[in-house]
């Protein structure tokens, strides 16, 4: 190999690699990986301790003039050292891997050459990693220390009527607390990559917040906290995840209890504004400071950085995910110390409201995930009018021309007339069967790709989907990306 | 001045409201009087009203935490009860040294409150110049 090849390799190396020459360590060549680590310092030419004095006292030196005497190498892992990688005179800590490694010239030592990689981020990641299972086995054991006390208690056998009553009711909550750390955990983890889905699926949002009022009532009553709720008589009709929705709206409301001194009130009042619902939380706590605020939905912030008000203080990330996964919005005011905090979700009414924000975020976030459908013909056949203009949405989104039907009867009608693309039929129709349809277009000699959207989860129910007829199932509710995908999936098959 | 011979002998001062009422109950089968302090604030106020000969108290409350309270018992000595056990559910390893002018005892969670309450009933016994050292107190078997 050529000497100017091994010098580029040296330069090139995705690693920090200097070599040092004599007793005095003088730098003889530095590769730019190693120069970036100091920007702003000449440092060829120059011994170490001349060049980097801020690393005297640090324990390098020493160890480079031992490497130099003994001829031994010397291997550093995730050593910490603090720079001045400025130049400013302002010592930052890293932390590094590395080796020293004596450079023999005629059986003589000559210098030592240095190895190293910076893994700073890797060890800063690990140390916030080990301090949030620490978070997470102290969060576990306050339930579990009543539980396993109250069980102790029970064990005993001669507790009155009252306290027994107590003691079942506390195993519950502590229970119940645990199993939402838990979820937490799970949530935290399924976001992190990307795994998390929801069911979509058309729904009134009244019910969602009384379930979820009922679920917080027993952890707000032992602080003799009153939960008030106002939920208007009229239907707020929206697509999205019931789960979902009722757990983000008990987490923040959990999180309003959490921080109301005891014997306080929290308020959760729901109202149509425009195209939206909107739920708001009100607490009279402490409050917020207000250079709080704008990180209080960020993952492990809580009231303050030094002082822990328990829990994970995952609640509130995750419920702005699933919030805005949903079309909707969270925002978090105060007006300051002792004042309480109001928490506002805004999510879209009505299907249009929903595919539309919908839409919104697939521009923003994955716009290029969307495939193109352009040209492509679809037909819709279901009866459900919000599931139906999600689907009409999503397809237009993609460019694809939509026709839309309600019965198998027109579905075929239609087809008859000018036969479509690609077909997306619900399974259950008011009058025939999904199944039942998609015989009958297969009967008729048209071979149309077909993708069934259906409830049934059931093996023997998807091979008679299949068998029916149709290319693919999806479960309800679908994700706009999924269907889109799935649409253009199909449309590839039939070119091939 | 707070009279010296306290009325209710034993304060909890607990955030979580379970685990306040288990050592409530547990004292009270064991026929010690406790009052309970839901947070910092209250029991801060408990501490300048009365003498206590035991207090119980949480490390992680908010706003006026449990290493608040022992500061300012440090800085009140008059006001230290006779015993203070601290009840943490932070790891052995990394709760930080407390002040041993103040902390007799240290109690991790998850605990055995029929033998923390009888810890609590014997220190209630016992006189002041007695235990002045922090130990710790297993009362989980392991």
């Amino acid at each position: 190999m050529p000497r100017s090849a091994l010098y580029s390799l040296f330069m090139q190396a995705p690693a920090l690699i200097c070599v040092l020459r004599g007793p005095e360590h003088v730098f003889d060549l530095v590769n730019p990986l190693y120069q970036r680590l100091f920007p702003t310092r000449e440092l060829l030419g120059k011994p170490i301790r001349e060049a980097l004095p801020e690393l005297e006292g640090q324990g390098f030196f020493e160890l480079l003039d031992r490497v130099f005497a003994s001829g031994e190498t010397f291997t550093g892992k995730e050593s910490p050292a603090r720079l001045d990688r400025t130049g400013t005179g302002t010592l930052e800590e890293g932390y590094f891997d590395f080796v020293y490694q004596p450079m023999t010239v005629d059986g003589r030592i000559d210098g030592v050459t240095v190895f190293g990689l910076e893994v700073t981020d890797q060890v800063l990641a690990r140390r916030q990693a080990d301090e949030f299972i620490a978070v997470v086995a102290h969060e576990l054991r306050t339930p579990m220390t009543s539980i396993l006390g109250w069980v102790r208690l029970l064990r005993l056998g001669d507790l009155d009527a009252d306290t027994y009553a107590s003691a079942l009711e506390a195993l519950e909550r502590s229970t119940k607390a645990q199993a939402r750390i838990i979820e937490d955990l799970l949530d935290e983890s399924r976001i992190a990559s990307g795994k998390l889905r929801l069911e979509l699926r058309p729904l009134n949002l009244g019910p969602i917040v009384q379930s979820a009022v009922e679920m917080m009532r027993s952890a707000a009553e032992a602080r003799n906290t009153m939960l008030v709720a106002q939920v208007p008589e009229e239907p707020l009709e929206m697509v999205g995840d019931p789960n979902r929705l009722e757990q983000v709206i008990a987490n923040v409301l959990a999180n309003a209890v959490k921080f109301s001194p005891e014997e306080s009130r929290v308020e959760i009042r729901v109202s149509h504004a425009g195209p939206w619902a909107e739920i708001e939380v009100r607490d009279y706590g402490r409050g917020i400071p207000a250079d709080l605020l704008p990180y209080v939905f960020d993952r492990g912030r809580q009231g303050g950085t030094t002082e822990r008000q328990g829990g994970l203080g995952l609640g509130l990330a995750i419920a702005r995910h699933l919030i805005e996964l949903q079309g909707g919005t969270i925002e978090a005011a105060s007006e300051g110390d002792g004042k309480g905090a109001t928490f506002t979700m805004r999510l879209p009414l009505h299907a249009d409201a929903a595919a539309a924000s919908f839409m919104d975020r697939e521009r923003g976030e994955r716009a290029a995930s969307l495939p193109s459908l352009k040209g492509v013909h679809v037909l819709i056949v279901e009866d459900d009018i919000d599931n139906r203009k999600v689907i009409a949405a999503v397809m237009e989104r993609c460019e694809a021309t939509v026709e839309c039907t309600t019965t198998a009867a027109e579905g075929l009608r239609r087809i008859e007339r000018r036969n479509p693309d690609v077909i997306i039929a619900d399974i259950v129709l008011p009058d025939i069967d999904g199944c039942a349809f998609m015989e009958r277009v297969r009967a008729a000699g048209r071979d149309t790709p077909a993708l069934a959207l259906t409830v049934f989860s059931r093996p023997r129910e998807q091979e008679r989907i299949l068998a029916s007829g149709f290319n693919a199932l999806r479960q309800k509710p679908i994700e706009p990306a999924d269907l889109a995908n799935e649409i253009a999936r199909l449309m590839e098959i039939r070119v091939t | 001045m707070p009279s010296s011979a306290p009325r209710c002998p034993v304060l909890i001062a607990e955030d979580d409201p379970a685990i306040r009422a288990l050592l409530v109950t547990a004292l009270r089968r064991r026929k010690v009087p406790s009052m309970t302090a839901a947070n910092g604030v209250e029991a801060l106020q408990h501490l300048k009203d009365q003498d206590w000969l035991v207090l119980v108290l949480d490390l992680m409350m908010p706003s006026v935490t449990g290493w608040d309270v022992i500061n300012w018992l440090a800085a009140n000595a008059d006001r230290k009860p006779k015993t203070v056990i601290v009840v943490s559910a932070t790891d052995r390893a990394l709760l930080k040294e407390l002040d041993p002018s103040v902390v007799n005892a240290v109690i991790f969670k998850p605990f055995d409150p029929m033998q923390l309450s009888a810890y609590v009933k014997a220190s209630c016994d016992l006189t002041h110049s007695d235990r002045r050292r922090t130990r710790i107190v297993d009362t989980t078997g392991h």
